[in-house]
């Protein structure tokens, strides 16, 4: 919980009260290249969400870099996770996105797997191959070396060796609960996943979500000024009542308004729902004296969180729950991915209402995220330049505040949380736990260079 | 709330029909992407029925049939005349950085297809379309395409659109964003 001490290491995000980072670290093979080695390849990366694979027999294709994998619903109710490659001759098996399959067969000599991933049949088995039948569980298919599933989130990591999901997410998982059980039946997605590929470092996108809320009043001003939701402009300005809780919950930033479900566009059943839905301790957090709704976040290294809404119709406020994930495809590329979830007992109207309020601000046409892609995108071309990534990124915001002005000692979750969303903590933790992981093994090479800029030693 | 919306495809045209009728859409088509192309969006707005539904769904790859691609439930776009009338007024504002300087957008229409009539002299029309965005000084174009299935309405006399579907081809969109509308 929070304390003075705490507040400290808030603002000493950074190792040794460092403000700055390299901004080489957005587009250098090199970093990518070890970006790849300690943090996607070790790390949990998210993979689906259970309710895009609902009935025994469903699948979807995801990745993690470029291994493409299955992620499936045994007949057995169990889901499971294989790389999608033919244990014959290593051809992509599966080549759709997703469906229902009873079988996956590789078209180019016919072997055959069942959705638990076990060899089925191989064309001209025997006697060519052996006269008594191939070795099926030598041959099946690779599973994914760790899955977790949790609160309903699949993850995978490419390392068979690690820390559990549970234990990685920490005080996280208590944040993630606010989403996950304020319905008794949990969420599930409204269809699969916008996907589409933006020119901007990975990270560029990651810490918009982990600690950005500064950019809202004038990246946003085109919709704050043709009144796409309540706030105006004037309530992002200092100390407005767009001003909101940071909390840093793990490997995770989550941000909260100051604001009840109801004046975020919940409509009073769902409201009533949530709070006799959730556990205490979130409930009491979010219903307590001074209401409190969660509005969006990160989990590092690459999954965001958003809560937000907007008028589908004069003065019809709607929220959604969008989620999503910025896959990278090279050290300037990202493919992104963004799924928008509902509450399972939420009615028909509402989730077309949720959808339409997503579309209509984020994702590929929103009106919000449009601008987004324009800075992220025009930012990786300011920073990528030679003598420009010598020019350090400024994670200063927030150093202005006094110690007992951020303090929340009586806040009831867990994690370090500020009385304020107009901080960079959040940028800082990101890069913070990003340098952590740089550094640590397979290879003792350190990322950083000492005096410069950027990195510790 | 999973399901798949099936393409409207144009398999059954009635050839007698379309001549007069398909350059009048042809033209309707035209003169809504000149509007577009050239930032006119008022004149766009205008050529709007005012219960218009304008969806493009997102697709993902299916084995069987391309038709069943098309998710009933998750959308790029899915509006009415409020938000586009939103999305509009949002790029007159002077904050619409994705469009501030303006980008080059193309809308190329071909293939138009007059596929049904209604009584009241609405028309059911098919098209491809391709978008080319170019922006800055960049030389990279980007691009989109797909099918569009539309139904025009006649109020007062003059053709409005009335509902659209796109469905484009790519699954994973290969733009930033789309900054103007299919």
């Amino acid at each position: 919980m929070t304390a003075v001490e705490d507040i400290a290491d808030v603002r000493d995000g950074l190792p040794a009260g460092r403000d700055t980072v390299r901004s080489e670290i957005y587009s250098d093979p090199g970093i990518w290249s070890r970006e790849r080695e300690r943090i996607f390849e070790p790390g949990w990366n998210f993979l689906a969400h259970e309710s895009e694979i609902p009935e025994p027999g469903d699948f979807v294709v995801r990745y993690i870099l470029e291994d493409s994998i299955i992620v499936s619903r045994g007949r057995d109710g169990t889901i499971r996770a294989f790389l999608n490659v033919c244990r014959h001759r290593s051809m992509l098996l599966c080549r759709a996105e997703g469906g229902s399959a009873r079988k996956f067969v590789c078209p180019y000599h016919g072997w055959s797997y069942d959705m638990d991933g076990r060899l089925s049949s191989l064309p001209l088995e025997r006697p060519y191959f052996s006269t008594s039948g191939v070795d099926r569980e030598e041959l099946s298919l690779r599973p994914l070396p760790r899955l977790g599933v949790t609160e309903g989130f699949v993850f995978g990591s490419l390392a068979s060796e690690g820390e559990p999901l549970e234990e990685y997410l920490g005080d996280f998982a208590w944040y993630l609960a606010i989403h996950t059980r304020r319905d008794p039946q949990g969420l599930e997605v409204l269809g699969p996943p916008q996907r589409w590929i933006v020119r901007n470092n990975w990270k560029i996108g990651a810490e918009n979500f982990a600690g950005d809320s500064y950019h809202a009043q004038y990246t946003h001003r085109s919709v704050l000024e043709i009144g796409l939701h309540p706030n105006s402009p004037k309530d992002f300005q200092g100390r407005g009542k767009r001003d909101g809780i940071n909390v840093l919950a793990g490997p995770g930033v989550m941000r909260l308004a100051r604001q009840s479900a109801a004046e975020r566009g919940y409509p009073p059943d769902m409201v009533d729902l949530f709070r006799s839905t959730l556990p205490a301790p979130q409930r009491d957090l979010l219903f307590g004296d001074e209401p409190r709704w969660p509005t969006g976040g990160h989990l590092f290294p690459n999954l965001s969180f958003l809560n937000a809404g907007a008028f589908v119709a004069e003065r019809r406020l709607v929220p959604f729950l969008n989620v999503r994930l910025w896959r990278p495809l090279d050290a300037e590329t990202i493919e992104t991915w963004s799924w928008v979830l509902v509450e399972k007992s939420a009615s028909p109207s509402f989730r077309r209402d949720s959808m339409r309020s997503y579309v209509l601000t984020f994702g590929t046409t929103g009106t919000e995220e449009q601008d987004d892609v324009e800075n992220f995108t025009q930012m990786q071309r300011g920073l990528a330049g030679v003598r420009a990534k010598d020019v350090p990124q400024q994670l200063i915001m927030g150093r202005g505040l006094r110690e007992e002005e951020l303090a929340m000692p009586s806040f009831g979750g867990p994690g370090t949380a500020v009385a304020t969303t107009y901080t960079d903590a959040g940028l800082r933790r990101f890069h913070q736990l990003w340098e952590r992981a740089m550094a640590a093994p397979p290879s003792a090479a350190a990322v950083a260079r000492p005096d410069d800029a950027g990195v510790p030693a | 709330m999973t399901g798949t919306a099936r393409a409207e495809l144009p398999a059954e045209v009635d050839l007698e029909v379309a001549p007069g009728l398909e350059t009048e859409a042809t033209r309707f088509l035209y003169r809504e992407a000149a509007a577009l192309d050239s930032g006119n969006f008022d004149a766009w707005l205008a050529m709007l029925a005012p219960d218009i539904q304008y969806q493009v769904p997102v697709r993902s790859t299916r084995y069987g049939r391309a038709d069943e691609e098309f998710s009933a439930t998750s959308f790029h776009f899915d509006e009415d005349l409020f938000s586009l009338t939103m999305r509009v007024k949002r790029l007159a504002t002077r904050f619409a950085w994705a469009e501030d300087p303006p980008s080059r957008n193309r809308h190329m229409v071909t293939n138009v297809l007059v596929t049904a009539v209604s009584a009241t002299g609405a028309l059911k029309v098919s098209s491809n379309l391709l978008l080319t965005r170019s922006r800055f000084d960049e030389s990279r174009t980007e691009s989109l395409s797909g099918a569009r299935s539309d139904v025009l309405e006649r109020i007062d006399g003059r053709l409005r659109l009335a509902r659209r579907t796109v469905f484009l081809d790519q699954t994973t969109l290969p733009v930033g964003s789309i900054t103007t509308f299919l």
